[in-house]
């Protein structure tokens, strides 16, 4: 019988395999000295403003009207000043000397076909943008349906950004992001890369870096390994885990800081054991949420008081908080009729059970769901949880009935307390609970129509009051962020919204 | 005959890629998770859109009609040629496949010629050795290969082949160099389910009397092997091959993630987890096609490889 050598074998599979491998030489892909590399886990899909316009905003290719500063307020962009002109109409001037990366001058006829196509969509339909106007060579005029103090927040959105009329098809649709920022669009690779280079000519101070190359990385191992490797400048959005092993190479740093984000539960209003508003503060004093950061966070962010973190923004008002006390959570059960039996406490013969929804696109939120299933199983509760697509958990609490849903969203993806309409008004709200008070749709409307900040605060610190007493929503933790850079990346400041990454600020020693 | 045979065959295939179609599309449809809701969201960077926003964006979409008049429709410009435009980027989803496609398929390409220089070599030599050592070995490598998850495989790769030996790029599509440790992650898979195929096939072949015959003749053993007994071999070895087509486009979906390839199974993953039907339909479709054509390629292969398969079937 032949036989084949185990060297005749060996040798088969090691040529084919170096032969597929072996003409990995031909492509360099050298890393070029001027070229900064920055991964993040959205991969662009889009050069429309409309569907993407918040990723080529953070790549500072487009520029908005409105820009957000480090402190999380609305600060000048393309409009150097924007006021109130009445209750329903504001004016905006634009910046001299502002060209779009085609050349043409940034003029209040030149923006507004992105103004009026930014707010004719659908994402924007929740803004109530009467009309959009030019009028002068650097005004524009936005009326509101509504009075609605709120605009300037959403003229920092990157879908506003405008483009050059010439990126603007026949069709309506957009050739080119060509935008007005000190990055300036080359190329992009559908799903994966986007690149960009220095506008020469930018208003602003320009770019350090020439060439600034944006991947889309799904995967965090993956994102984190390419900083490794060297691949990445900046890896973006790692997980809590990674920041100490990024801290102890001497190849790498780890930027961390705190974000307008939270994590809490949503309640229903409508379920029977959280009608009462006993039920759901016993929740909240049952949950240990100093256990939850230590524990699962690594000790990155903290425990959330109300929806807006006071240590990065000035509108979080000074709520009671609700400390962890097993005890109090016990007797507010007690009061509410639910008596111990067994594990599980009873009231007219129904068990105390209850499901929490969530889901995991977003880290760590059923590890968190399976902490709180604990903690409430030991004042009584018995607890199912269900891990979901968000927009399925979205869709089913819309239009049927839940308990509790563990959620996380930004509180301010847009630098206005306006948000809180978004969570509690009772026509507005996309939170689902339910939740009803004449009292806080007074206030939100009231806020929305006056631009006094005084007065606003006072307004949004009476909603914050009234929604920790009622509780439709039980706040839980805020985030902290995890970037990670090379040692040699200069001059990089993280903000705290992320609406601009503001890479045009940074410098790299190689 | 065969021309006859052929017409009913495409037939078949239209009927049955009708079928992937409106069970995909229905499938999809009945999948709880509003496309107006998700889409608006991933639009506003993540945040949760007003009931308006649902409203407007499902009226302008035509997702208020029924079901039977939204795939009516679909169906009608797929027939056409026109997949329609993404809900989300709002580009062409053909333009978006065409983009995607030539990633995917040398991925395939790659990891099936991986597949194939590790399965034929190590199947023939354990089949031509029952028992020895060169046999337990590669059933083992067989049966690690099959077991290994293969997301894992590749962070293996990445840490060895990139990180510690400096030799490929962690992930990306920018050249060939990309190419090696994704094919190598997906092929080695594969080439473990080839090779104990290869090797019960050709230990059958070679029990045949055929074989015995040309044995009893004197013939040289490397001339019974390759020239009598492979050939026999191979039609059960086409079909894995085909069949393992399906493999290379599920695992793709993982490779390409871990890998960060765009290609069509990151298309696909995206567009379902974004509700992009459009995209979600164009890609089912064609890899419903893909199916098909490979599936009959295959039949083709058989009667090449042994004219005693007849796509006829009458005249036999």
């Amino acid at each position: 019988m032949y036989k084949f050598t185990r060297r005749q074998t060996l040798f088969a599979a090691a040529a084919g395999i170096s032969g597929l491998s072996g003409y990995w030489l031909q492509s360099g892909d050298s890393v070029d000295d001027d070229t900064f590399r920055v991964g993040s886990p959205w991969t662009p899909d889009a050069i429309d403003p409309v569907a993407n316009g918040w990723l080529w905003r953070r790549l500072n290719v487009l520029e908005p009207l409105l820009t957000v500063d480090y402190d999380a307020t609305v600060s000048p962009g393309l409009a150097t000043d924007w006021h109130m002109v009445n209750d329903r109409t504001w004016e905006f001037t634009l910046r001299e000397g502002a060209t779009f990366h085609d050349g043409t001058e940034v003029t209040a006829e030149t923006v507004l076909p992105s103004l009026t196509r930014a707010f004719e969509s659908s994402s924007m339909a929740a803004v109530p943008v009467e009309s959009v106007e030019a009028a002068a060579d650097r005004t524009i005029i936005i009326q509101t349906t509504v009075p609605f103090s709120p605009l300037p927040a959403h003229c920092t959105r990157g879908i506003t950004c405008p483009v050059s009329p010439s990126a603007i098809a026949n069709d309506g649709s957009i050739t080119e992001p060509i935008g007005t920022g000190p990055f300036q669009f080359e190329d992009w690779e559908p799903g994966s890369t986007i690149t960009t280079t220095a506008t020469p000519d930018y208003h602003g101070s320009t770019a350090h870096i020439e060439t600034l190359i944006y991947e889309g990385i799904t995967d965090d191992q993956t994102r984190r390994l390419k900083l490794e490797s060297g691949e990445l400048d900046m890896a973006r959005i790692l997980p809590n885990k990674a920041a100490d092993t990024l801290a102890s190479s001497p190849d790498l740093t780890a930027h961390t800081y705190k974000i307008p984000r939270a994590r809490y539960l949503v309640f229903d209003l409508d379920s029977a054991p959280f009608a009462d508003k006993k039920v759901r503060r016993a929740v909240m004093y049952a949950i240990d949420r100093d256990h939850i950061v230590d524990s699962l966070l690594n000790g990155l962010g903290s425990k959330a008081v109300g929806p807006f973190p006071a240590d990065v923004t000035e509108w979080a008002a000074e709520l009671e908080p609700y400390e962890y006390s097993p005890d109090k959570a016990r007797s507010l059960l007690a009061e509410a009729g639910w008596e111990p039996d067994g594990g599980t406490r009873t009231r007219d013969g129904d068990t105390l059970s209850v499901s929490i929804w969530t889901y995991n696109t977003r880290p760590l939120l059923p590890t968190i769901a399976e902490v709180i299933q604990t903690q409430l199983q030991a004042v009584g509760f018995d607890v199912d949880i269900s891990v979901m697509e968000s927009s399925t958990i979205k869709e089913q609490a819309t239009n049927g009935e839940f308990d509790t849903v563990l959620w996380s969203s930004s509180v301010l993806w847009y630098p206005d307390p306006d948000r809180l309409s978004d969570l509690v008004h009772s026509e507005t709200e996309t939170m689902f609970s339910g939740y009803e008070s004449e009292a806080v749709d007074r206030h939100l409307e009231a806020a929305r129509r006056t631009a006094d900040r005084d007065e606003r605060f006072e307004r949004y610190a009476a909603v914050q009051r009234r929604m920790q007493r009622d509780l439709p929503l039980g706040w839980l933790t805020y985030y902290a962020n995890v970037i990670g850079t090379r040692a040699d990346v200069e001059g990089y400041q993280p903000h705290p919204i992320e609406s601009c990454y503001h890479l045009e600020e940074v410098t790299q020693q190689r | 005959m065969i021309g006859a045979e052929l017409c009913k065959r495409l037939l078949t295939m239209a009927i049955v890629l009708l079928g992937v179609s409106l069970l995909t599309y229905g499938l999809v449809f009945v999948t709880p998770g509003d496309p107006a809701r998700t889409i608006l969201t991933q639009q506003m960077g993540g945040q949760a859109p007003s009931q308006d926003a649902v409203d407007q964006f499902r009226a302008e979409n035509g997702l208020d009609d029924p079901f039977i008049v939204q795939y009516a429709r679909w169906m009608g410009n797929a027939l056409q040629g026109d997949l329609g435009q993404s809900y989300y980027s709002d580009r062409s989803v053909s333009d978006m496949i065409v983009q995607r496609l030539p990633n995917t398929i040398a991925l395939a390409v790659a990891s099936m010629l991986v597949a194939l220089v590790i399965a034929l070599p190590a199947g023939i030599a354990s089949a031509s050795n029952p028992g020895s050592r060169t046999d337990y070995a590669a059933q083992i490598g067989s049966l690690i290969g099959v077991s290994m998850p293969n997301f894992w495989l590749g962070y293996l790769l990445i840490i060895v082949c990139a990180l510690r030996l400096n030799l490929f790029p962690v992930a990306g599509a920018a050249g060939p160099k990309h190419l090696v440790l994704p094919s190598l992650t997906l092929g080695s898979g594969m080439a473990a389910v080839i090779a104990r195929l290869v090797r019960t096939a050709m230990l059958d072949v070679l029990d045949d009397a055929y074989i015995q015959a040309a044995r009893s003749k004197g013939l040289r053993e490397r001339i019974i092997v390759y020239k009598h007994a492979l050939r026999n071999a191979l039609v059960p070895v086409v079909t894995i091959i085909g069949l393992q087509l399906s493999y290379v486009l599920n695992g793709a979906v993982v490779i390409e993630v871990v890998f960060q390839r765009p290609g069509l199974g990151t298309l696909l993953v995206d567009a379902i987890f974004a509700r992009d039907y459009p995209v979600v339909q164009g890609v089912t479709l064609l890899i419903g096609v893909i199916f098909v054509l490979v599936n009959f390629a295959v039949d083709l292969t058989y009667s090449r490889l042994d004219p005693r398969i007849d796509l006829g079937g009458e005249h036999t």
